[in-house]
């Protein structure tokens, strides 16, 4: 089967300045993924590249053997790092638009999981709480039935509580065809789900390998490394 | 996947555009009342108020605020929907929705321009409708059909053709003048947000720049066949032209339709291009 991700020598500039440098990588199905590394070091402009939001300064990229487009955003459910509803929609007017839009969204299973967070699907997001805004966000995004998913920065404003049911969720929402890529942080809260972590730190890959191995190899936590190998 | 584009666009511009267009129509009735009673209503009354310079005041006053509230409708339609609401949705935050929806940029620039069209259209005719609703009386409607016929009959010696032919063919120009004018717009958004900073000054910019470039081509060509062309605007001048012929109409005519069509044209494949290729959302 193809590969689900494919960068190959991807560099992106703004300006003068370089965000992503060289960067080959590719990513398998079934596993999350968690994409980690200081502020700043081109998390969020992988993931928008691999979403088609940004166009590469050079090399490529493919989603399922295809460059980002309609047929690649089909296959990709994406959390941006910010909170992109209109703030006059409400939560049904959003469930509408996913329906309308995605053919892989499952309306009941959204449903349910606002009503488990007790979120009012009548109303409006611009009376909601930041933290609220988010969770409506991930639970639109998790409810389709995806190939990959590309969260980014999903638990940041999110309370403790809530990080878990979202984690939970992030879990069992996924199945072996798909792959989760979570751009955080907050390692030590995703730790125990991560199947393969990449470190990355200006526009650099500093390492990609899976959780087991770094706790074979290093006898450390992904967390403990992390704060190693970032040290400031 | 355009039908679908099309209603939530109409759904979210609905939500200006028709309080403000009900805005208008109440601003209409209230003015006709108004109207009605001061003026039509008693010939001897409209002498009293014509010589009493309190009612004078009063009446420029509620003009001046009518024709205001008039031309705001219009600007905010224009500009919300050709500048604002494109922008908006598809270079800011709103962006990263719209450019993860698995549809294409073709698509996206089609529902925009459609429903921006219909929206404009509705709202010339209501504006139209205003004006007439406000002012119409027995009398005017009494000499409507003598008006128009002078109106028609003369329409050859101004425009070299017979109106029958002439207006059809101007509606048309007009028509193809505002679909390209707002390709034009949604090009110079689009170039100018694929920089990497200065994305309105940069759209700005372009679209100084290309207006005052085709304006230079439209003189050029007025300057070679003496004749003045540019887009609808040769529906303005083309009667200060004192020899109206069908060949000079049918000339200009042309030249103003392939201006548009081809810079209509232009612009829809330089915005699918860039939004397609150099998106840039930062």
């Amino acid at each position: 089967m193809e590969q689900l991700l494919n960068c190959q020598n991807l560099s992106k500039q703004y300006g003068y300045k370089t965000a992503l440098d060289n960067i080959s990588l590719s990513l398998e199905r079934g596993r999350i993924i968690g994409l980690l590394g200081p502020n700043g070091s081109g998390k969020t402009t992988l993931i928008k590249l691999i979403n088609g939001l940004l166009a590469p300064s050079s090399g490529s990229i493919t989603v399922n053997g295809f460059a980002p487009g309609p047929e690649t955003k089909k296959i990709v459910s994406y959390l941006p790092e910010r909170t992109y509803f209109n703030s006059w929609m409400k939560v049904t007017d959003i469930l509408d638009f996913f329906c309308d839009f995605y053919d892989d969204f499952d309306r009941k299973r959204a449903e349910d999981m606002l009503h488990r967070l007790s979120i009012d699907p009548n109303e409006r997001l611009s009376s909601m709480s930041k933290g609220t805004k988010e969770k409506v966000q991930l639970i639109m995004v998790m409810s389709r039935d995806a190939q990959l998913y590309c969260l980014d920065e999903p638990i940041g404003g999110v309370d403790p509580a809530a990080r878990d049911y979202i984690l939970q969720t992030i879990i069992t929402n996924y199945n072996e065809n798909a792959s989760v890529l979570i751009s955080t942080h907050l390692i030590a809260d995703i730790e125990n789900v991560l199947d393969d972590v990449i470190f990355i730190e200006n526009g650099h890959i500093r390492l990609h390998a899976s959780v087991d191995e770094i706790r074979e190899q290093e006898r450390k936590s992904v967390d403990a490394l992390f704060r190693e190998v970032f040290r400031c | 996947m355009l039908g679908k584009l099309i209603k939530n666009e109409f759904k979210a511009v609905n939500r200006l555009m028709i309080p403000l267009h009900l805005g208008l129509i109440a601003v209409t009735i209230i003015g006709r009342f108004y109207v009605q009673l001061t003026i039509f209503s008693n010939p001897a009354r409209t002498l009293i108020m014509s010589e009493n310079i309190w009612f004078a005041i009063l009446n420029g006053t509620l003009i001046a605020f009518y024709i205001m509230a008039l031309l705001a409708v219009f600007l905010i339609t224009a500009i919300y929907l050709e500048i604002l609401r494109f922008r908006k949705n598809l270079f800011t935050d709103e962006g990263y929705l719209m450019h993860t929806l698995p549809v294409t940029a073709a698509e996206h620039i089609w529902s925009k321009l459609i429903v921006c069209v219909i929206w404009t259209i509705i709202d010339s005719v209501l504006v139209l409708l205003s004006v007439f609703g406000l002012f119409v009386n027995m009398e005017l409607l009494r000499d409507l059909p003598e008006g128009l016929s002078v109106l028609f009959s003369s329409f050859p010696e101004a425009f070299g053709v017979s109106a029958g032919v002439g207006i059809p063919l101007y509606l048309l120009l007009f028509l193809a003048d505002s679909v390209s004018g707002i390709l034009i717009i949604y090009m110079c958004i689009a170039v100018g947000h694929s920089f990497h900073s200065h994305k309105i000054l940069s759209s700005v910019g372009i679209y100084v720049g290309i207006t005052t470039i085709s304006s230079i081509a439209g003189m050029i060509f007025s300057g070679i066949t003496g004749m003045i062309s540019m887009g609808s605007m040769s529906l303005v001048t083309a009667s200060e032209v004192t020899f109206s012929s069908p060949m000079t109409f049918w000339m200009s005519w042309t030249f103003s339709m392939v201006f548009c069509i081809v810079m209509g044209i232009a612009s829809f494949l330089l915005t699918n291009y860039f939004m397609k290729k150099k998106l840039n959302l930062e």
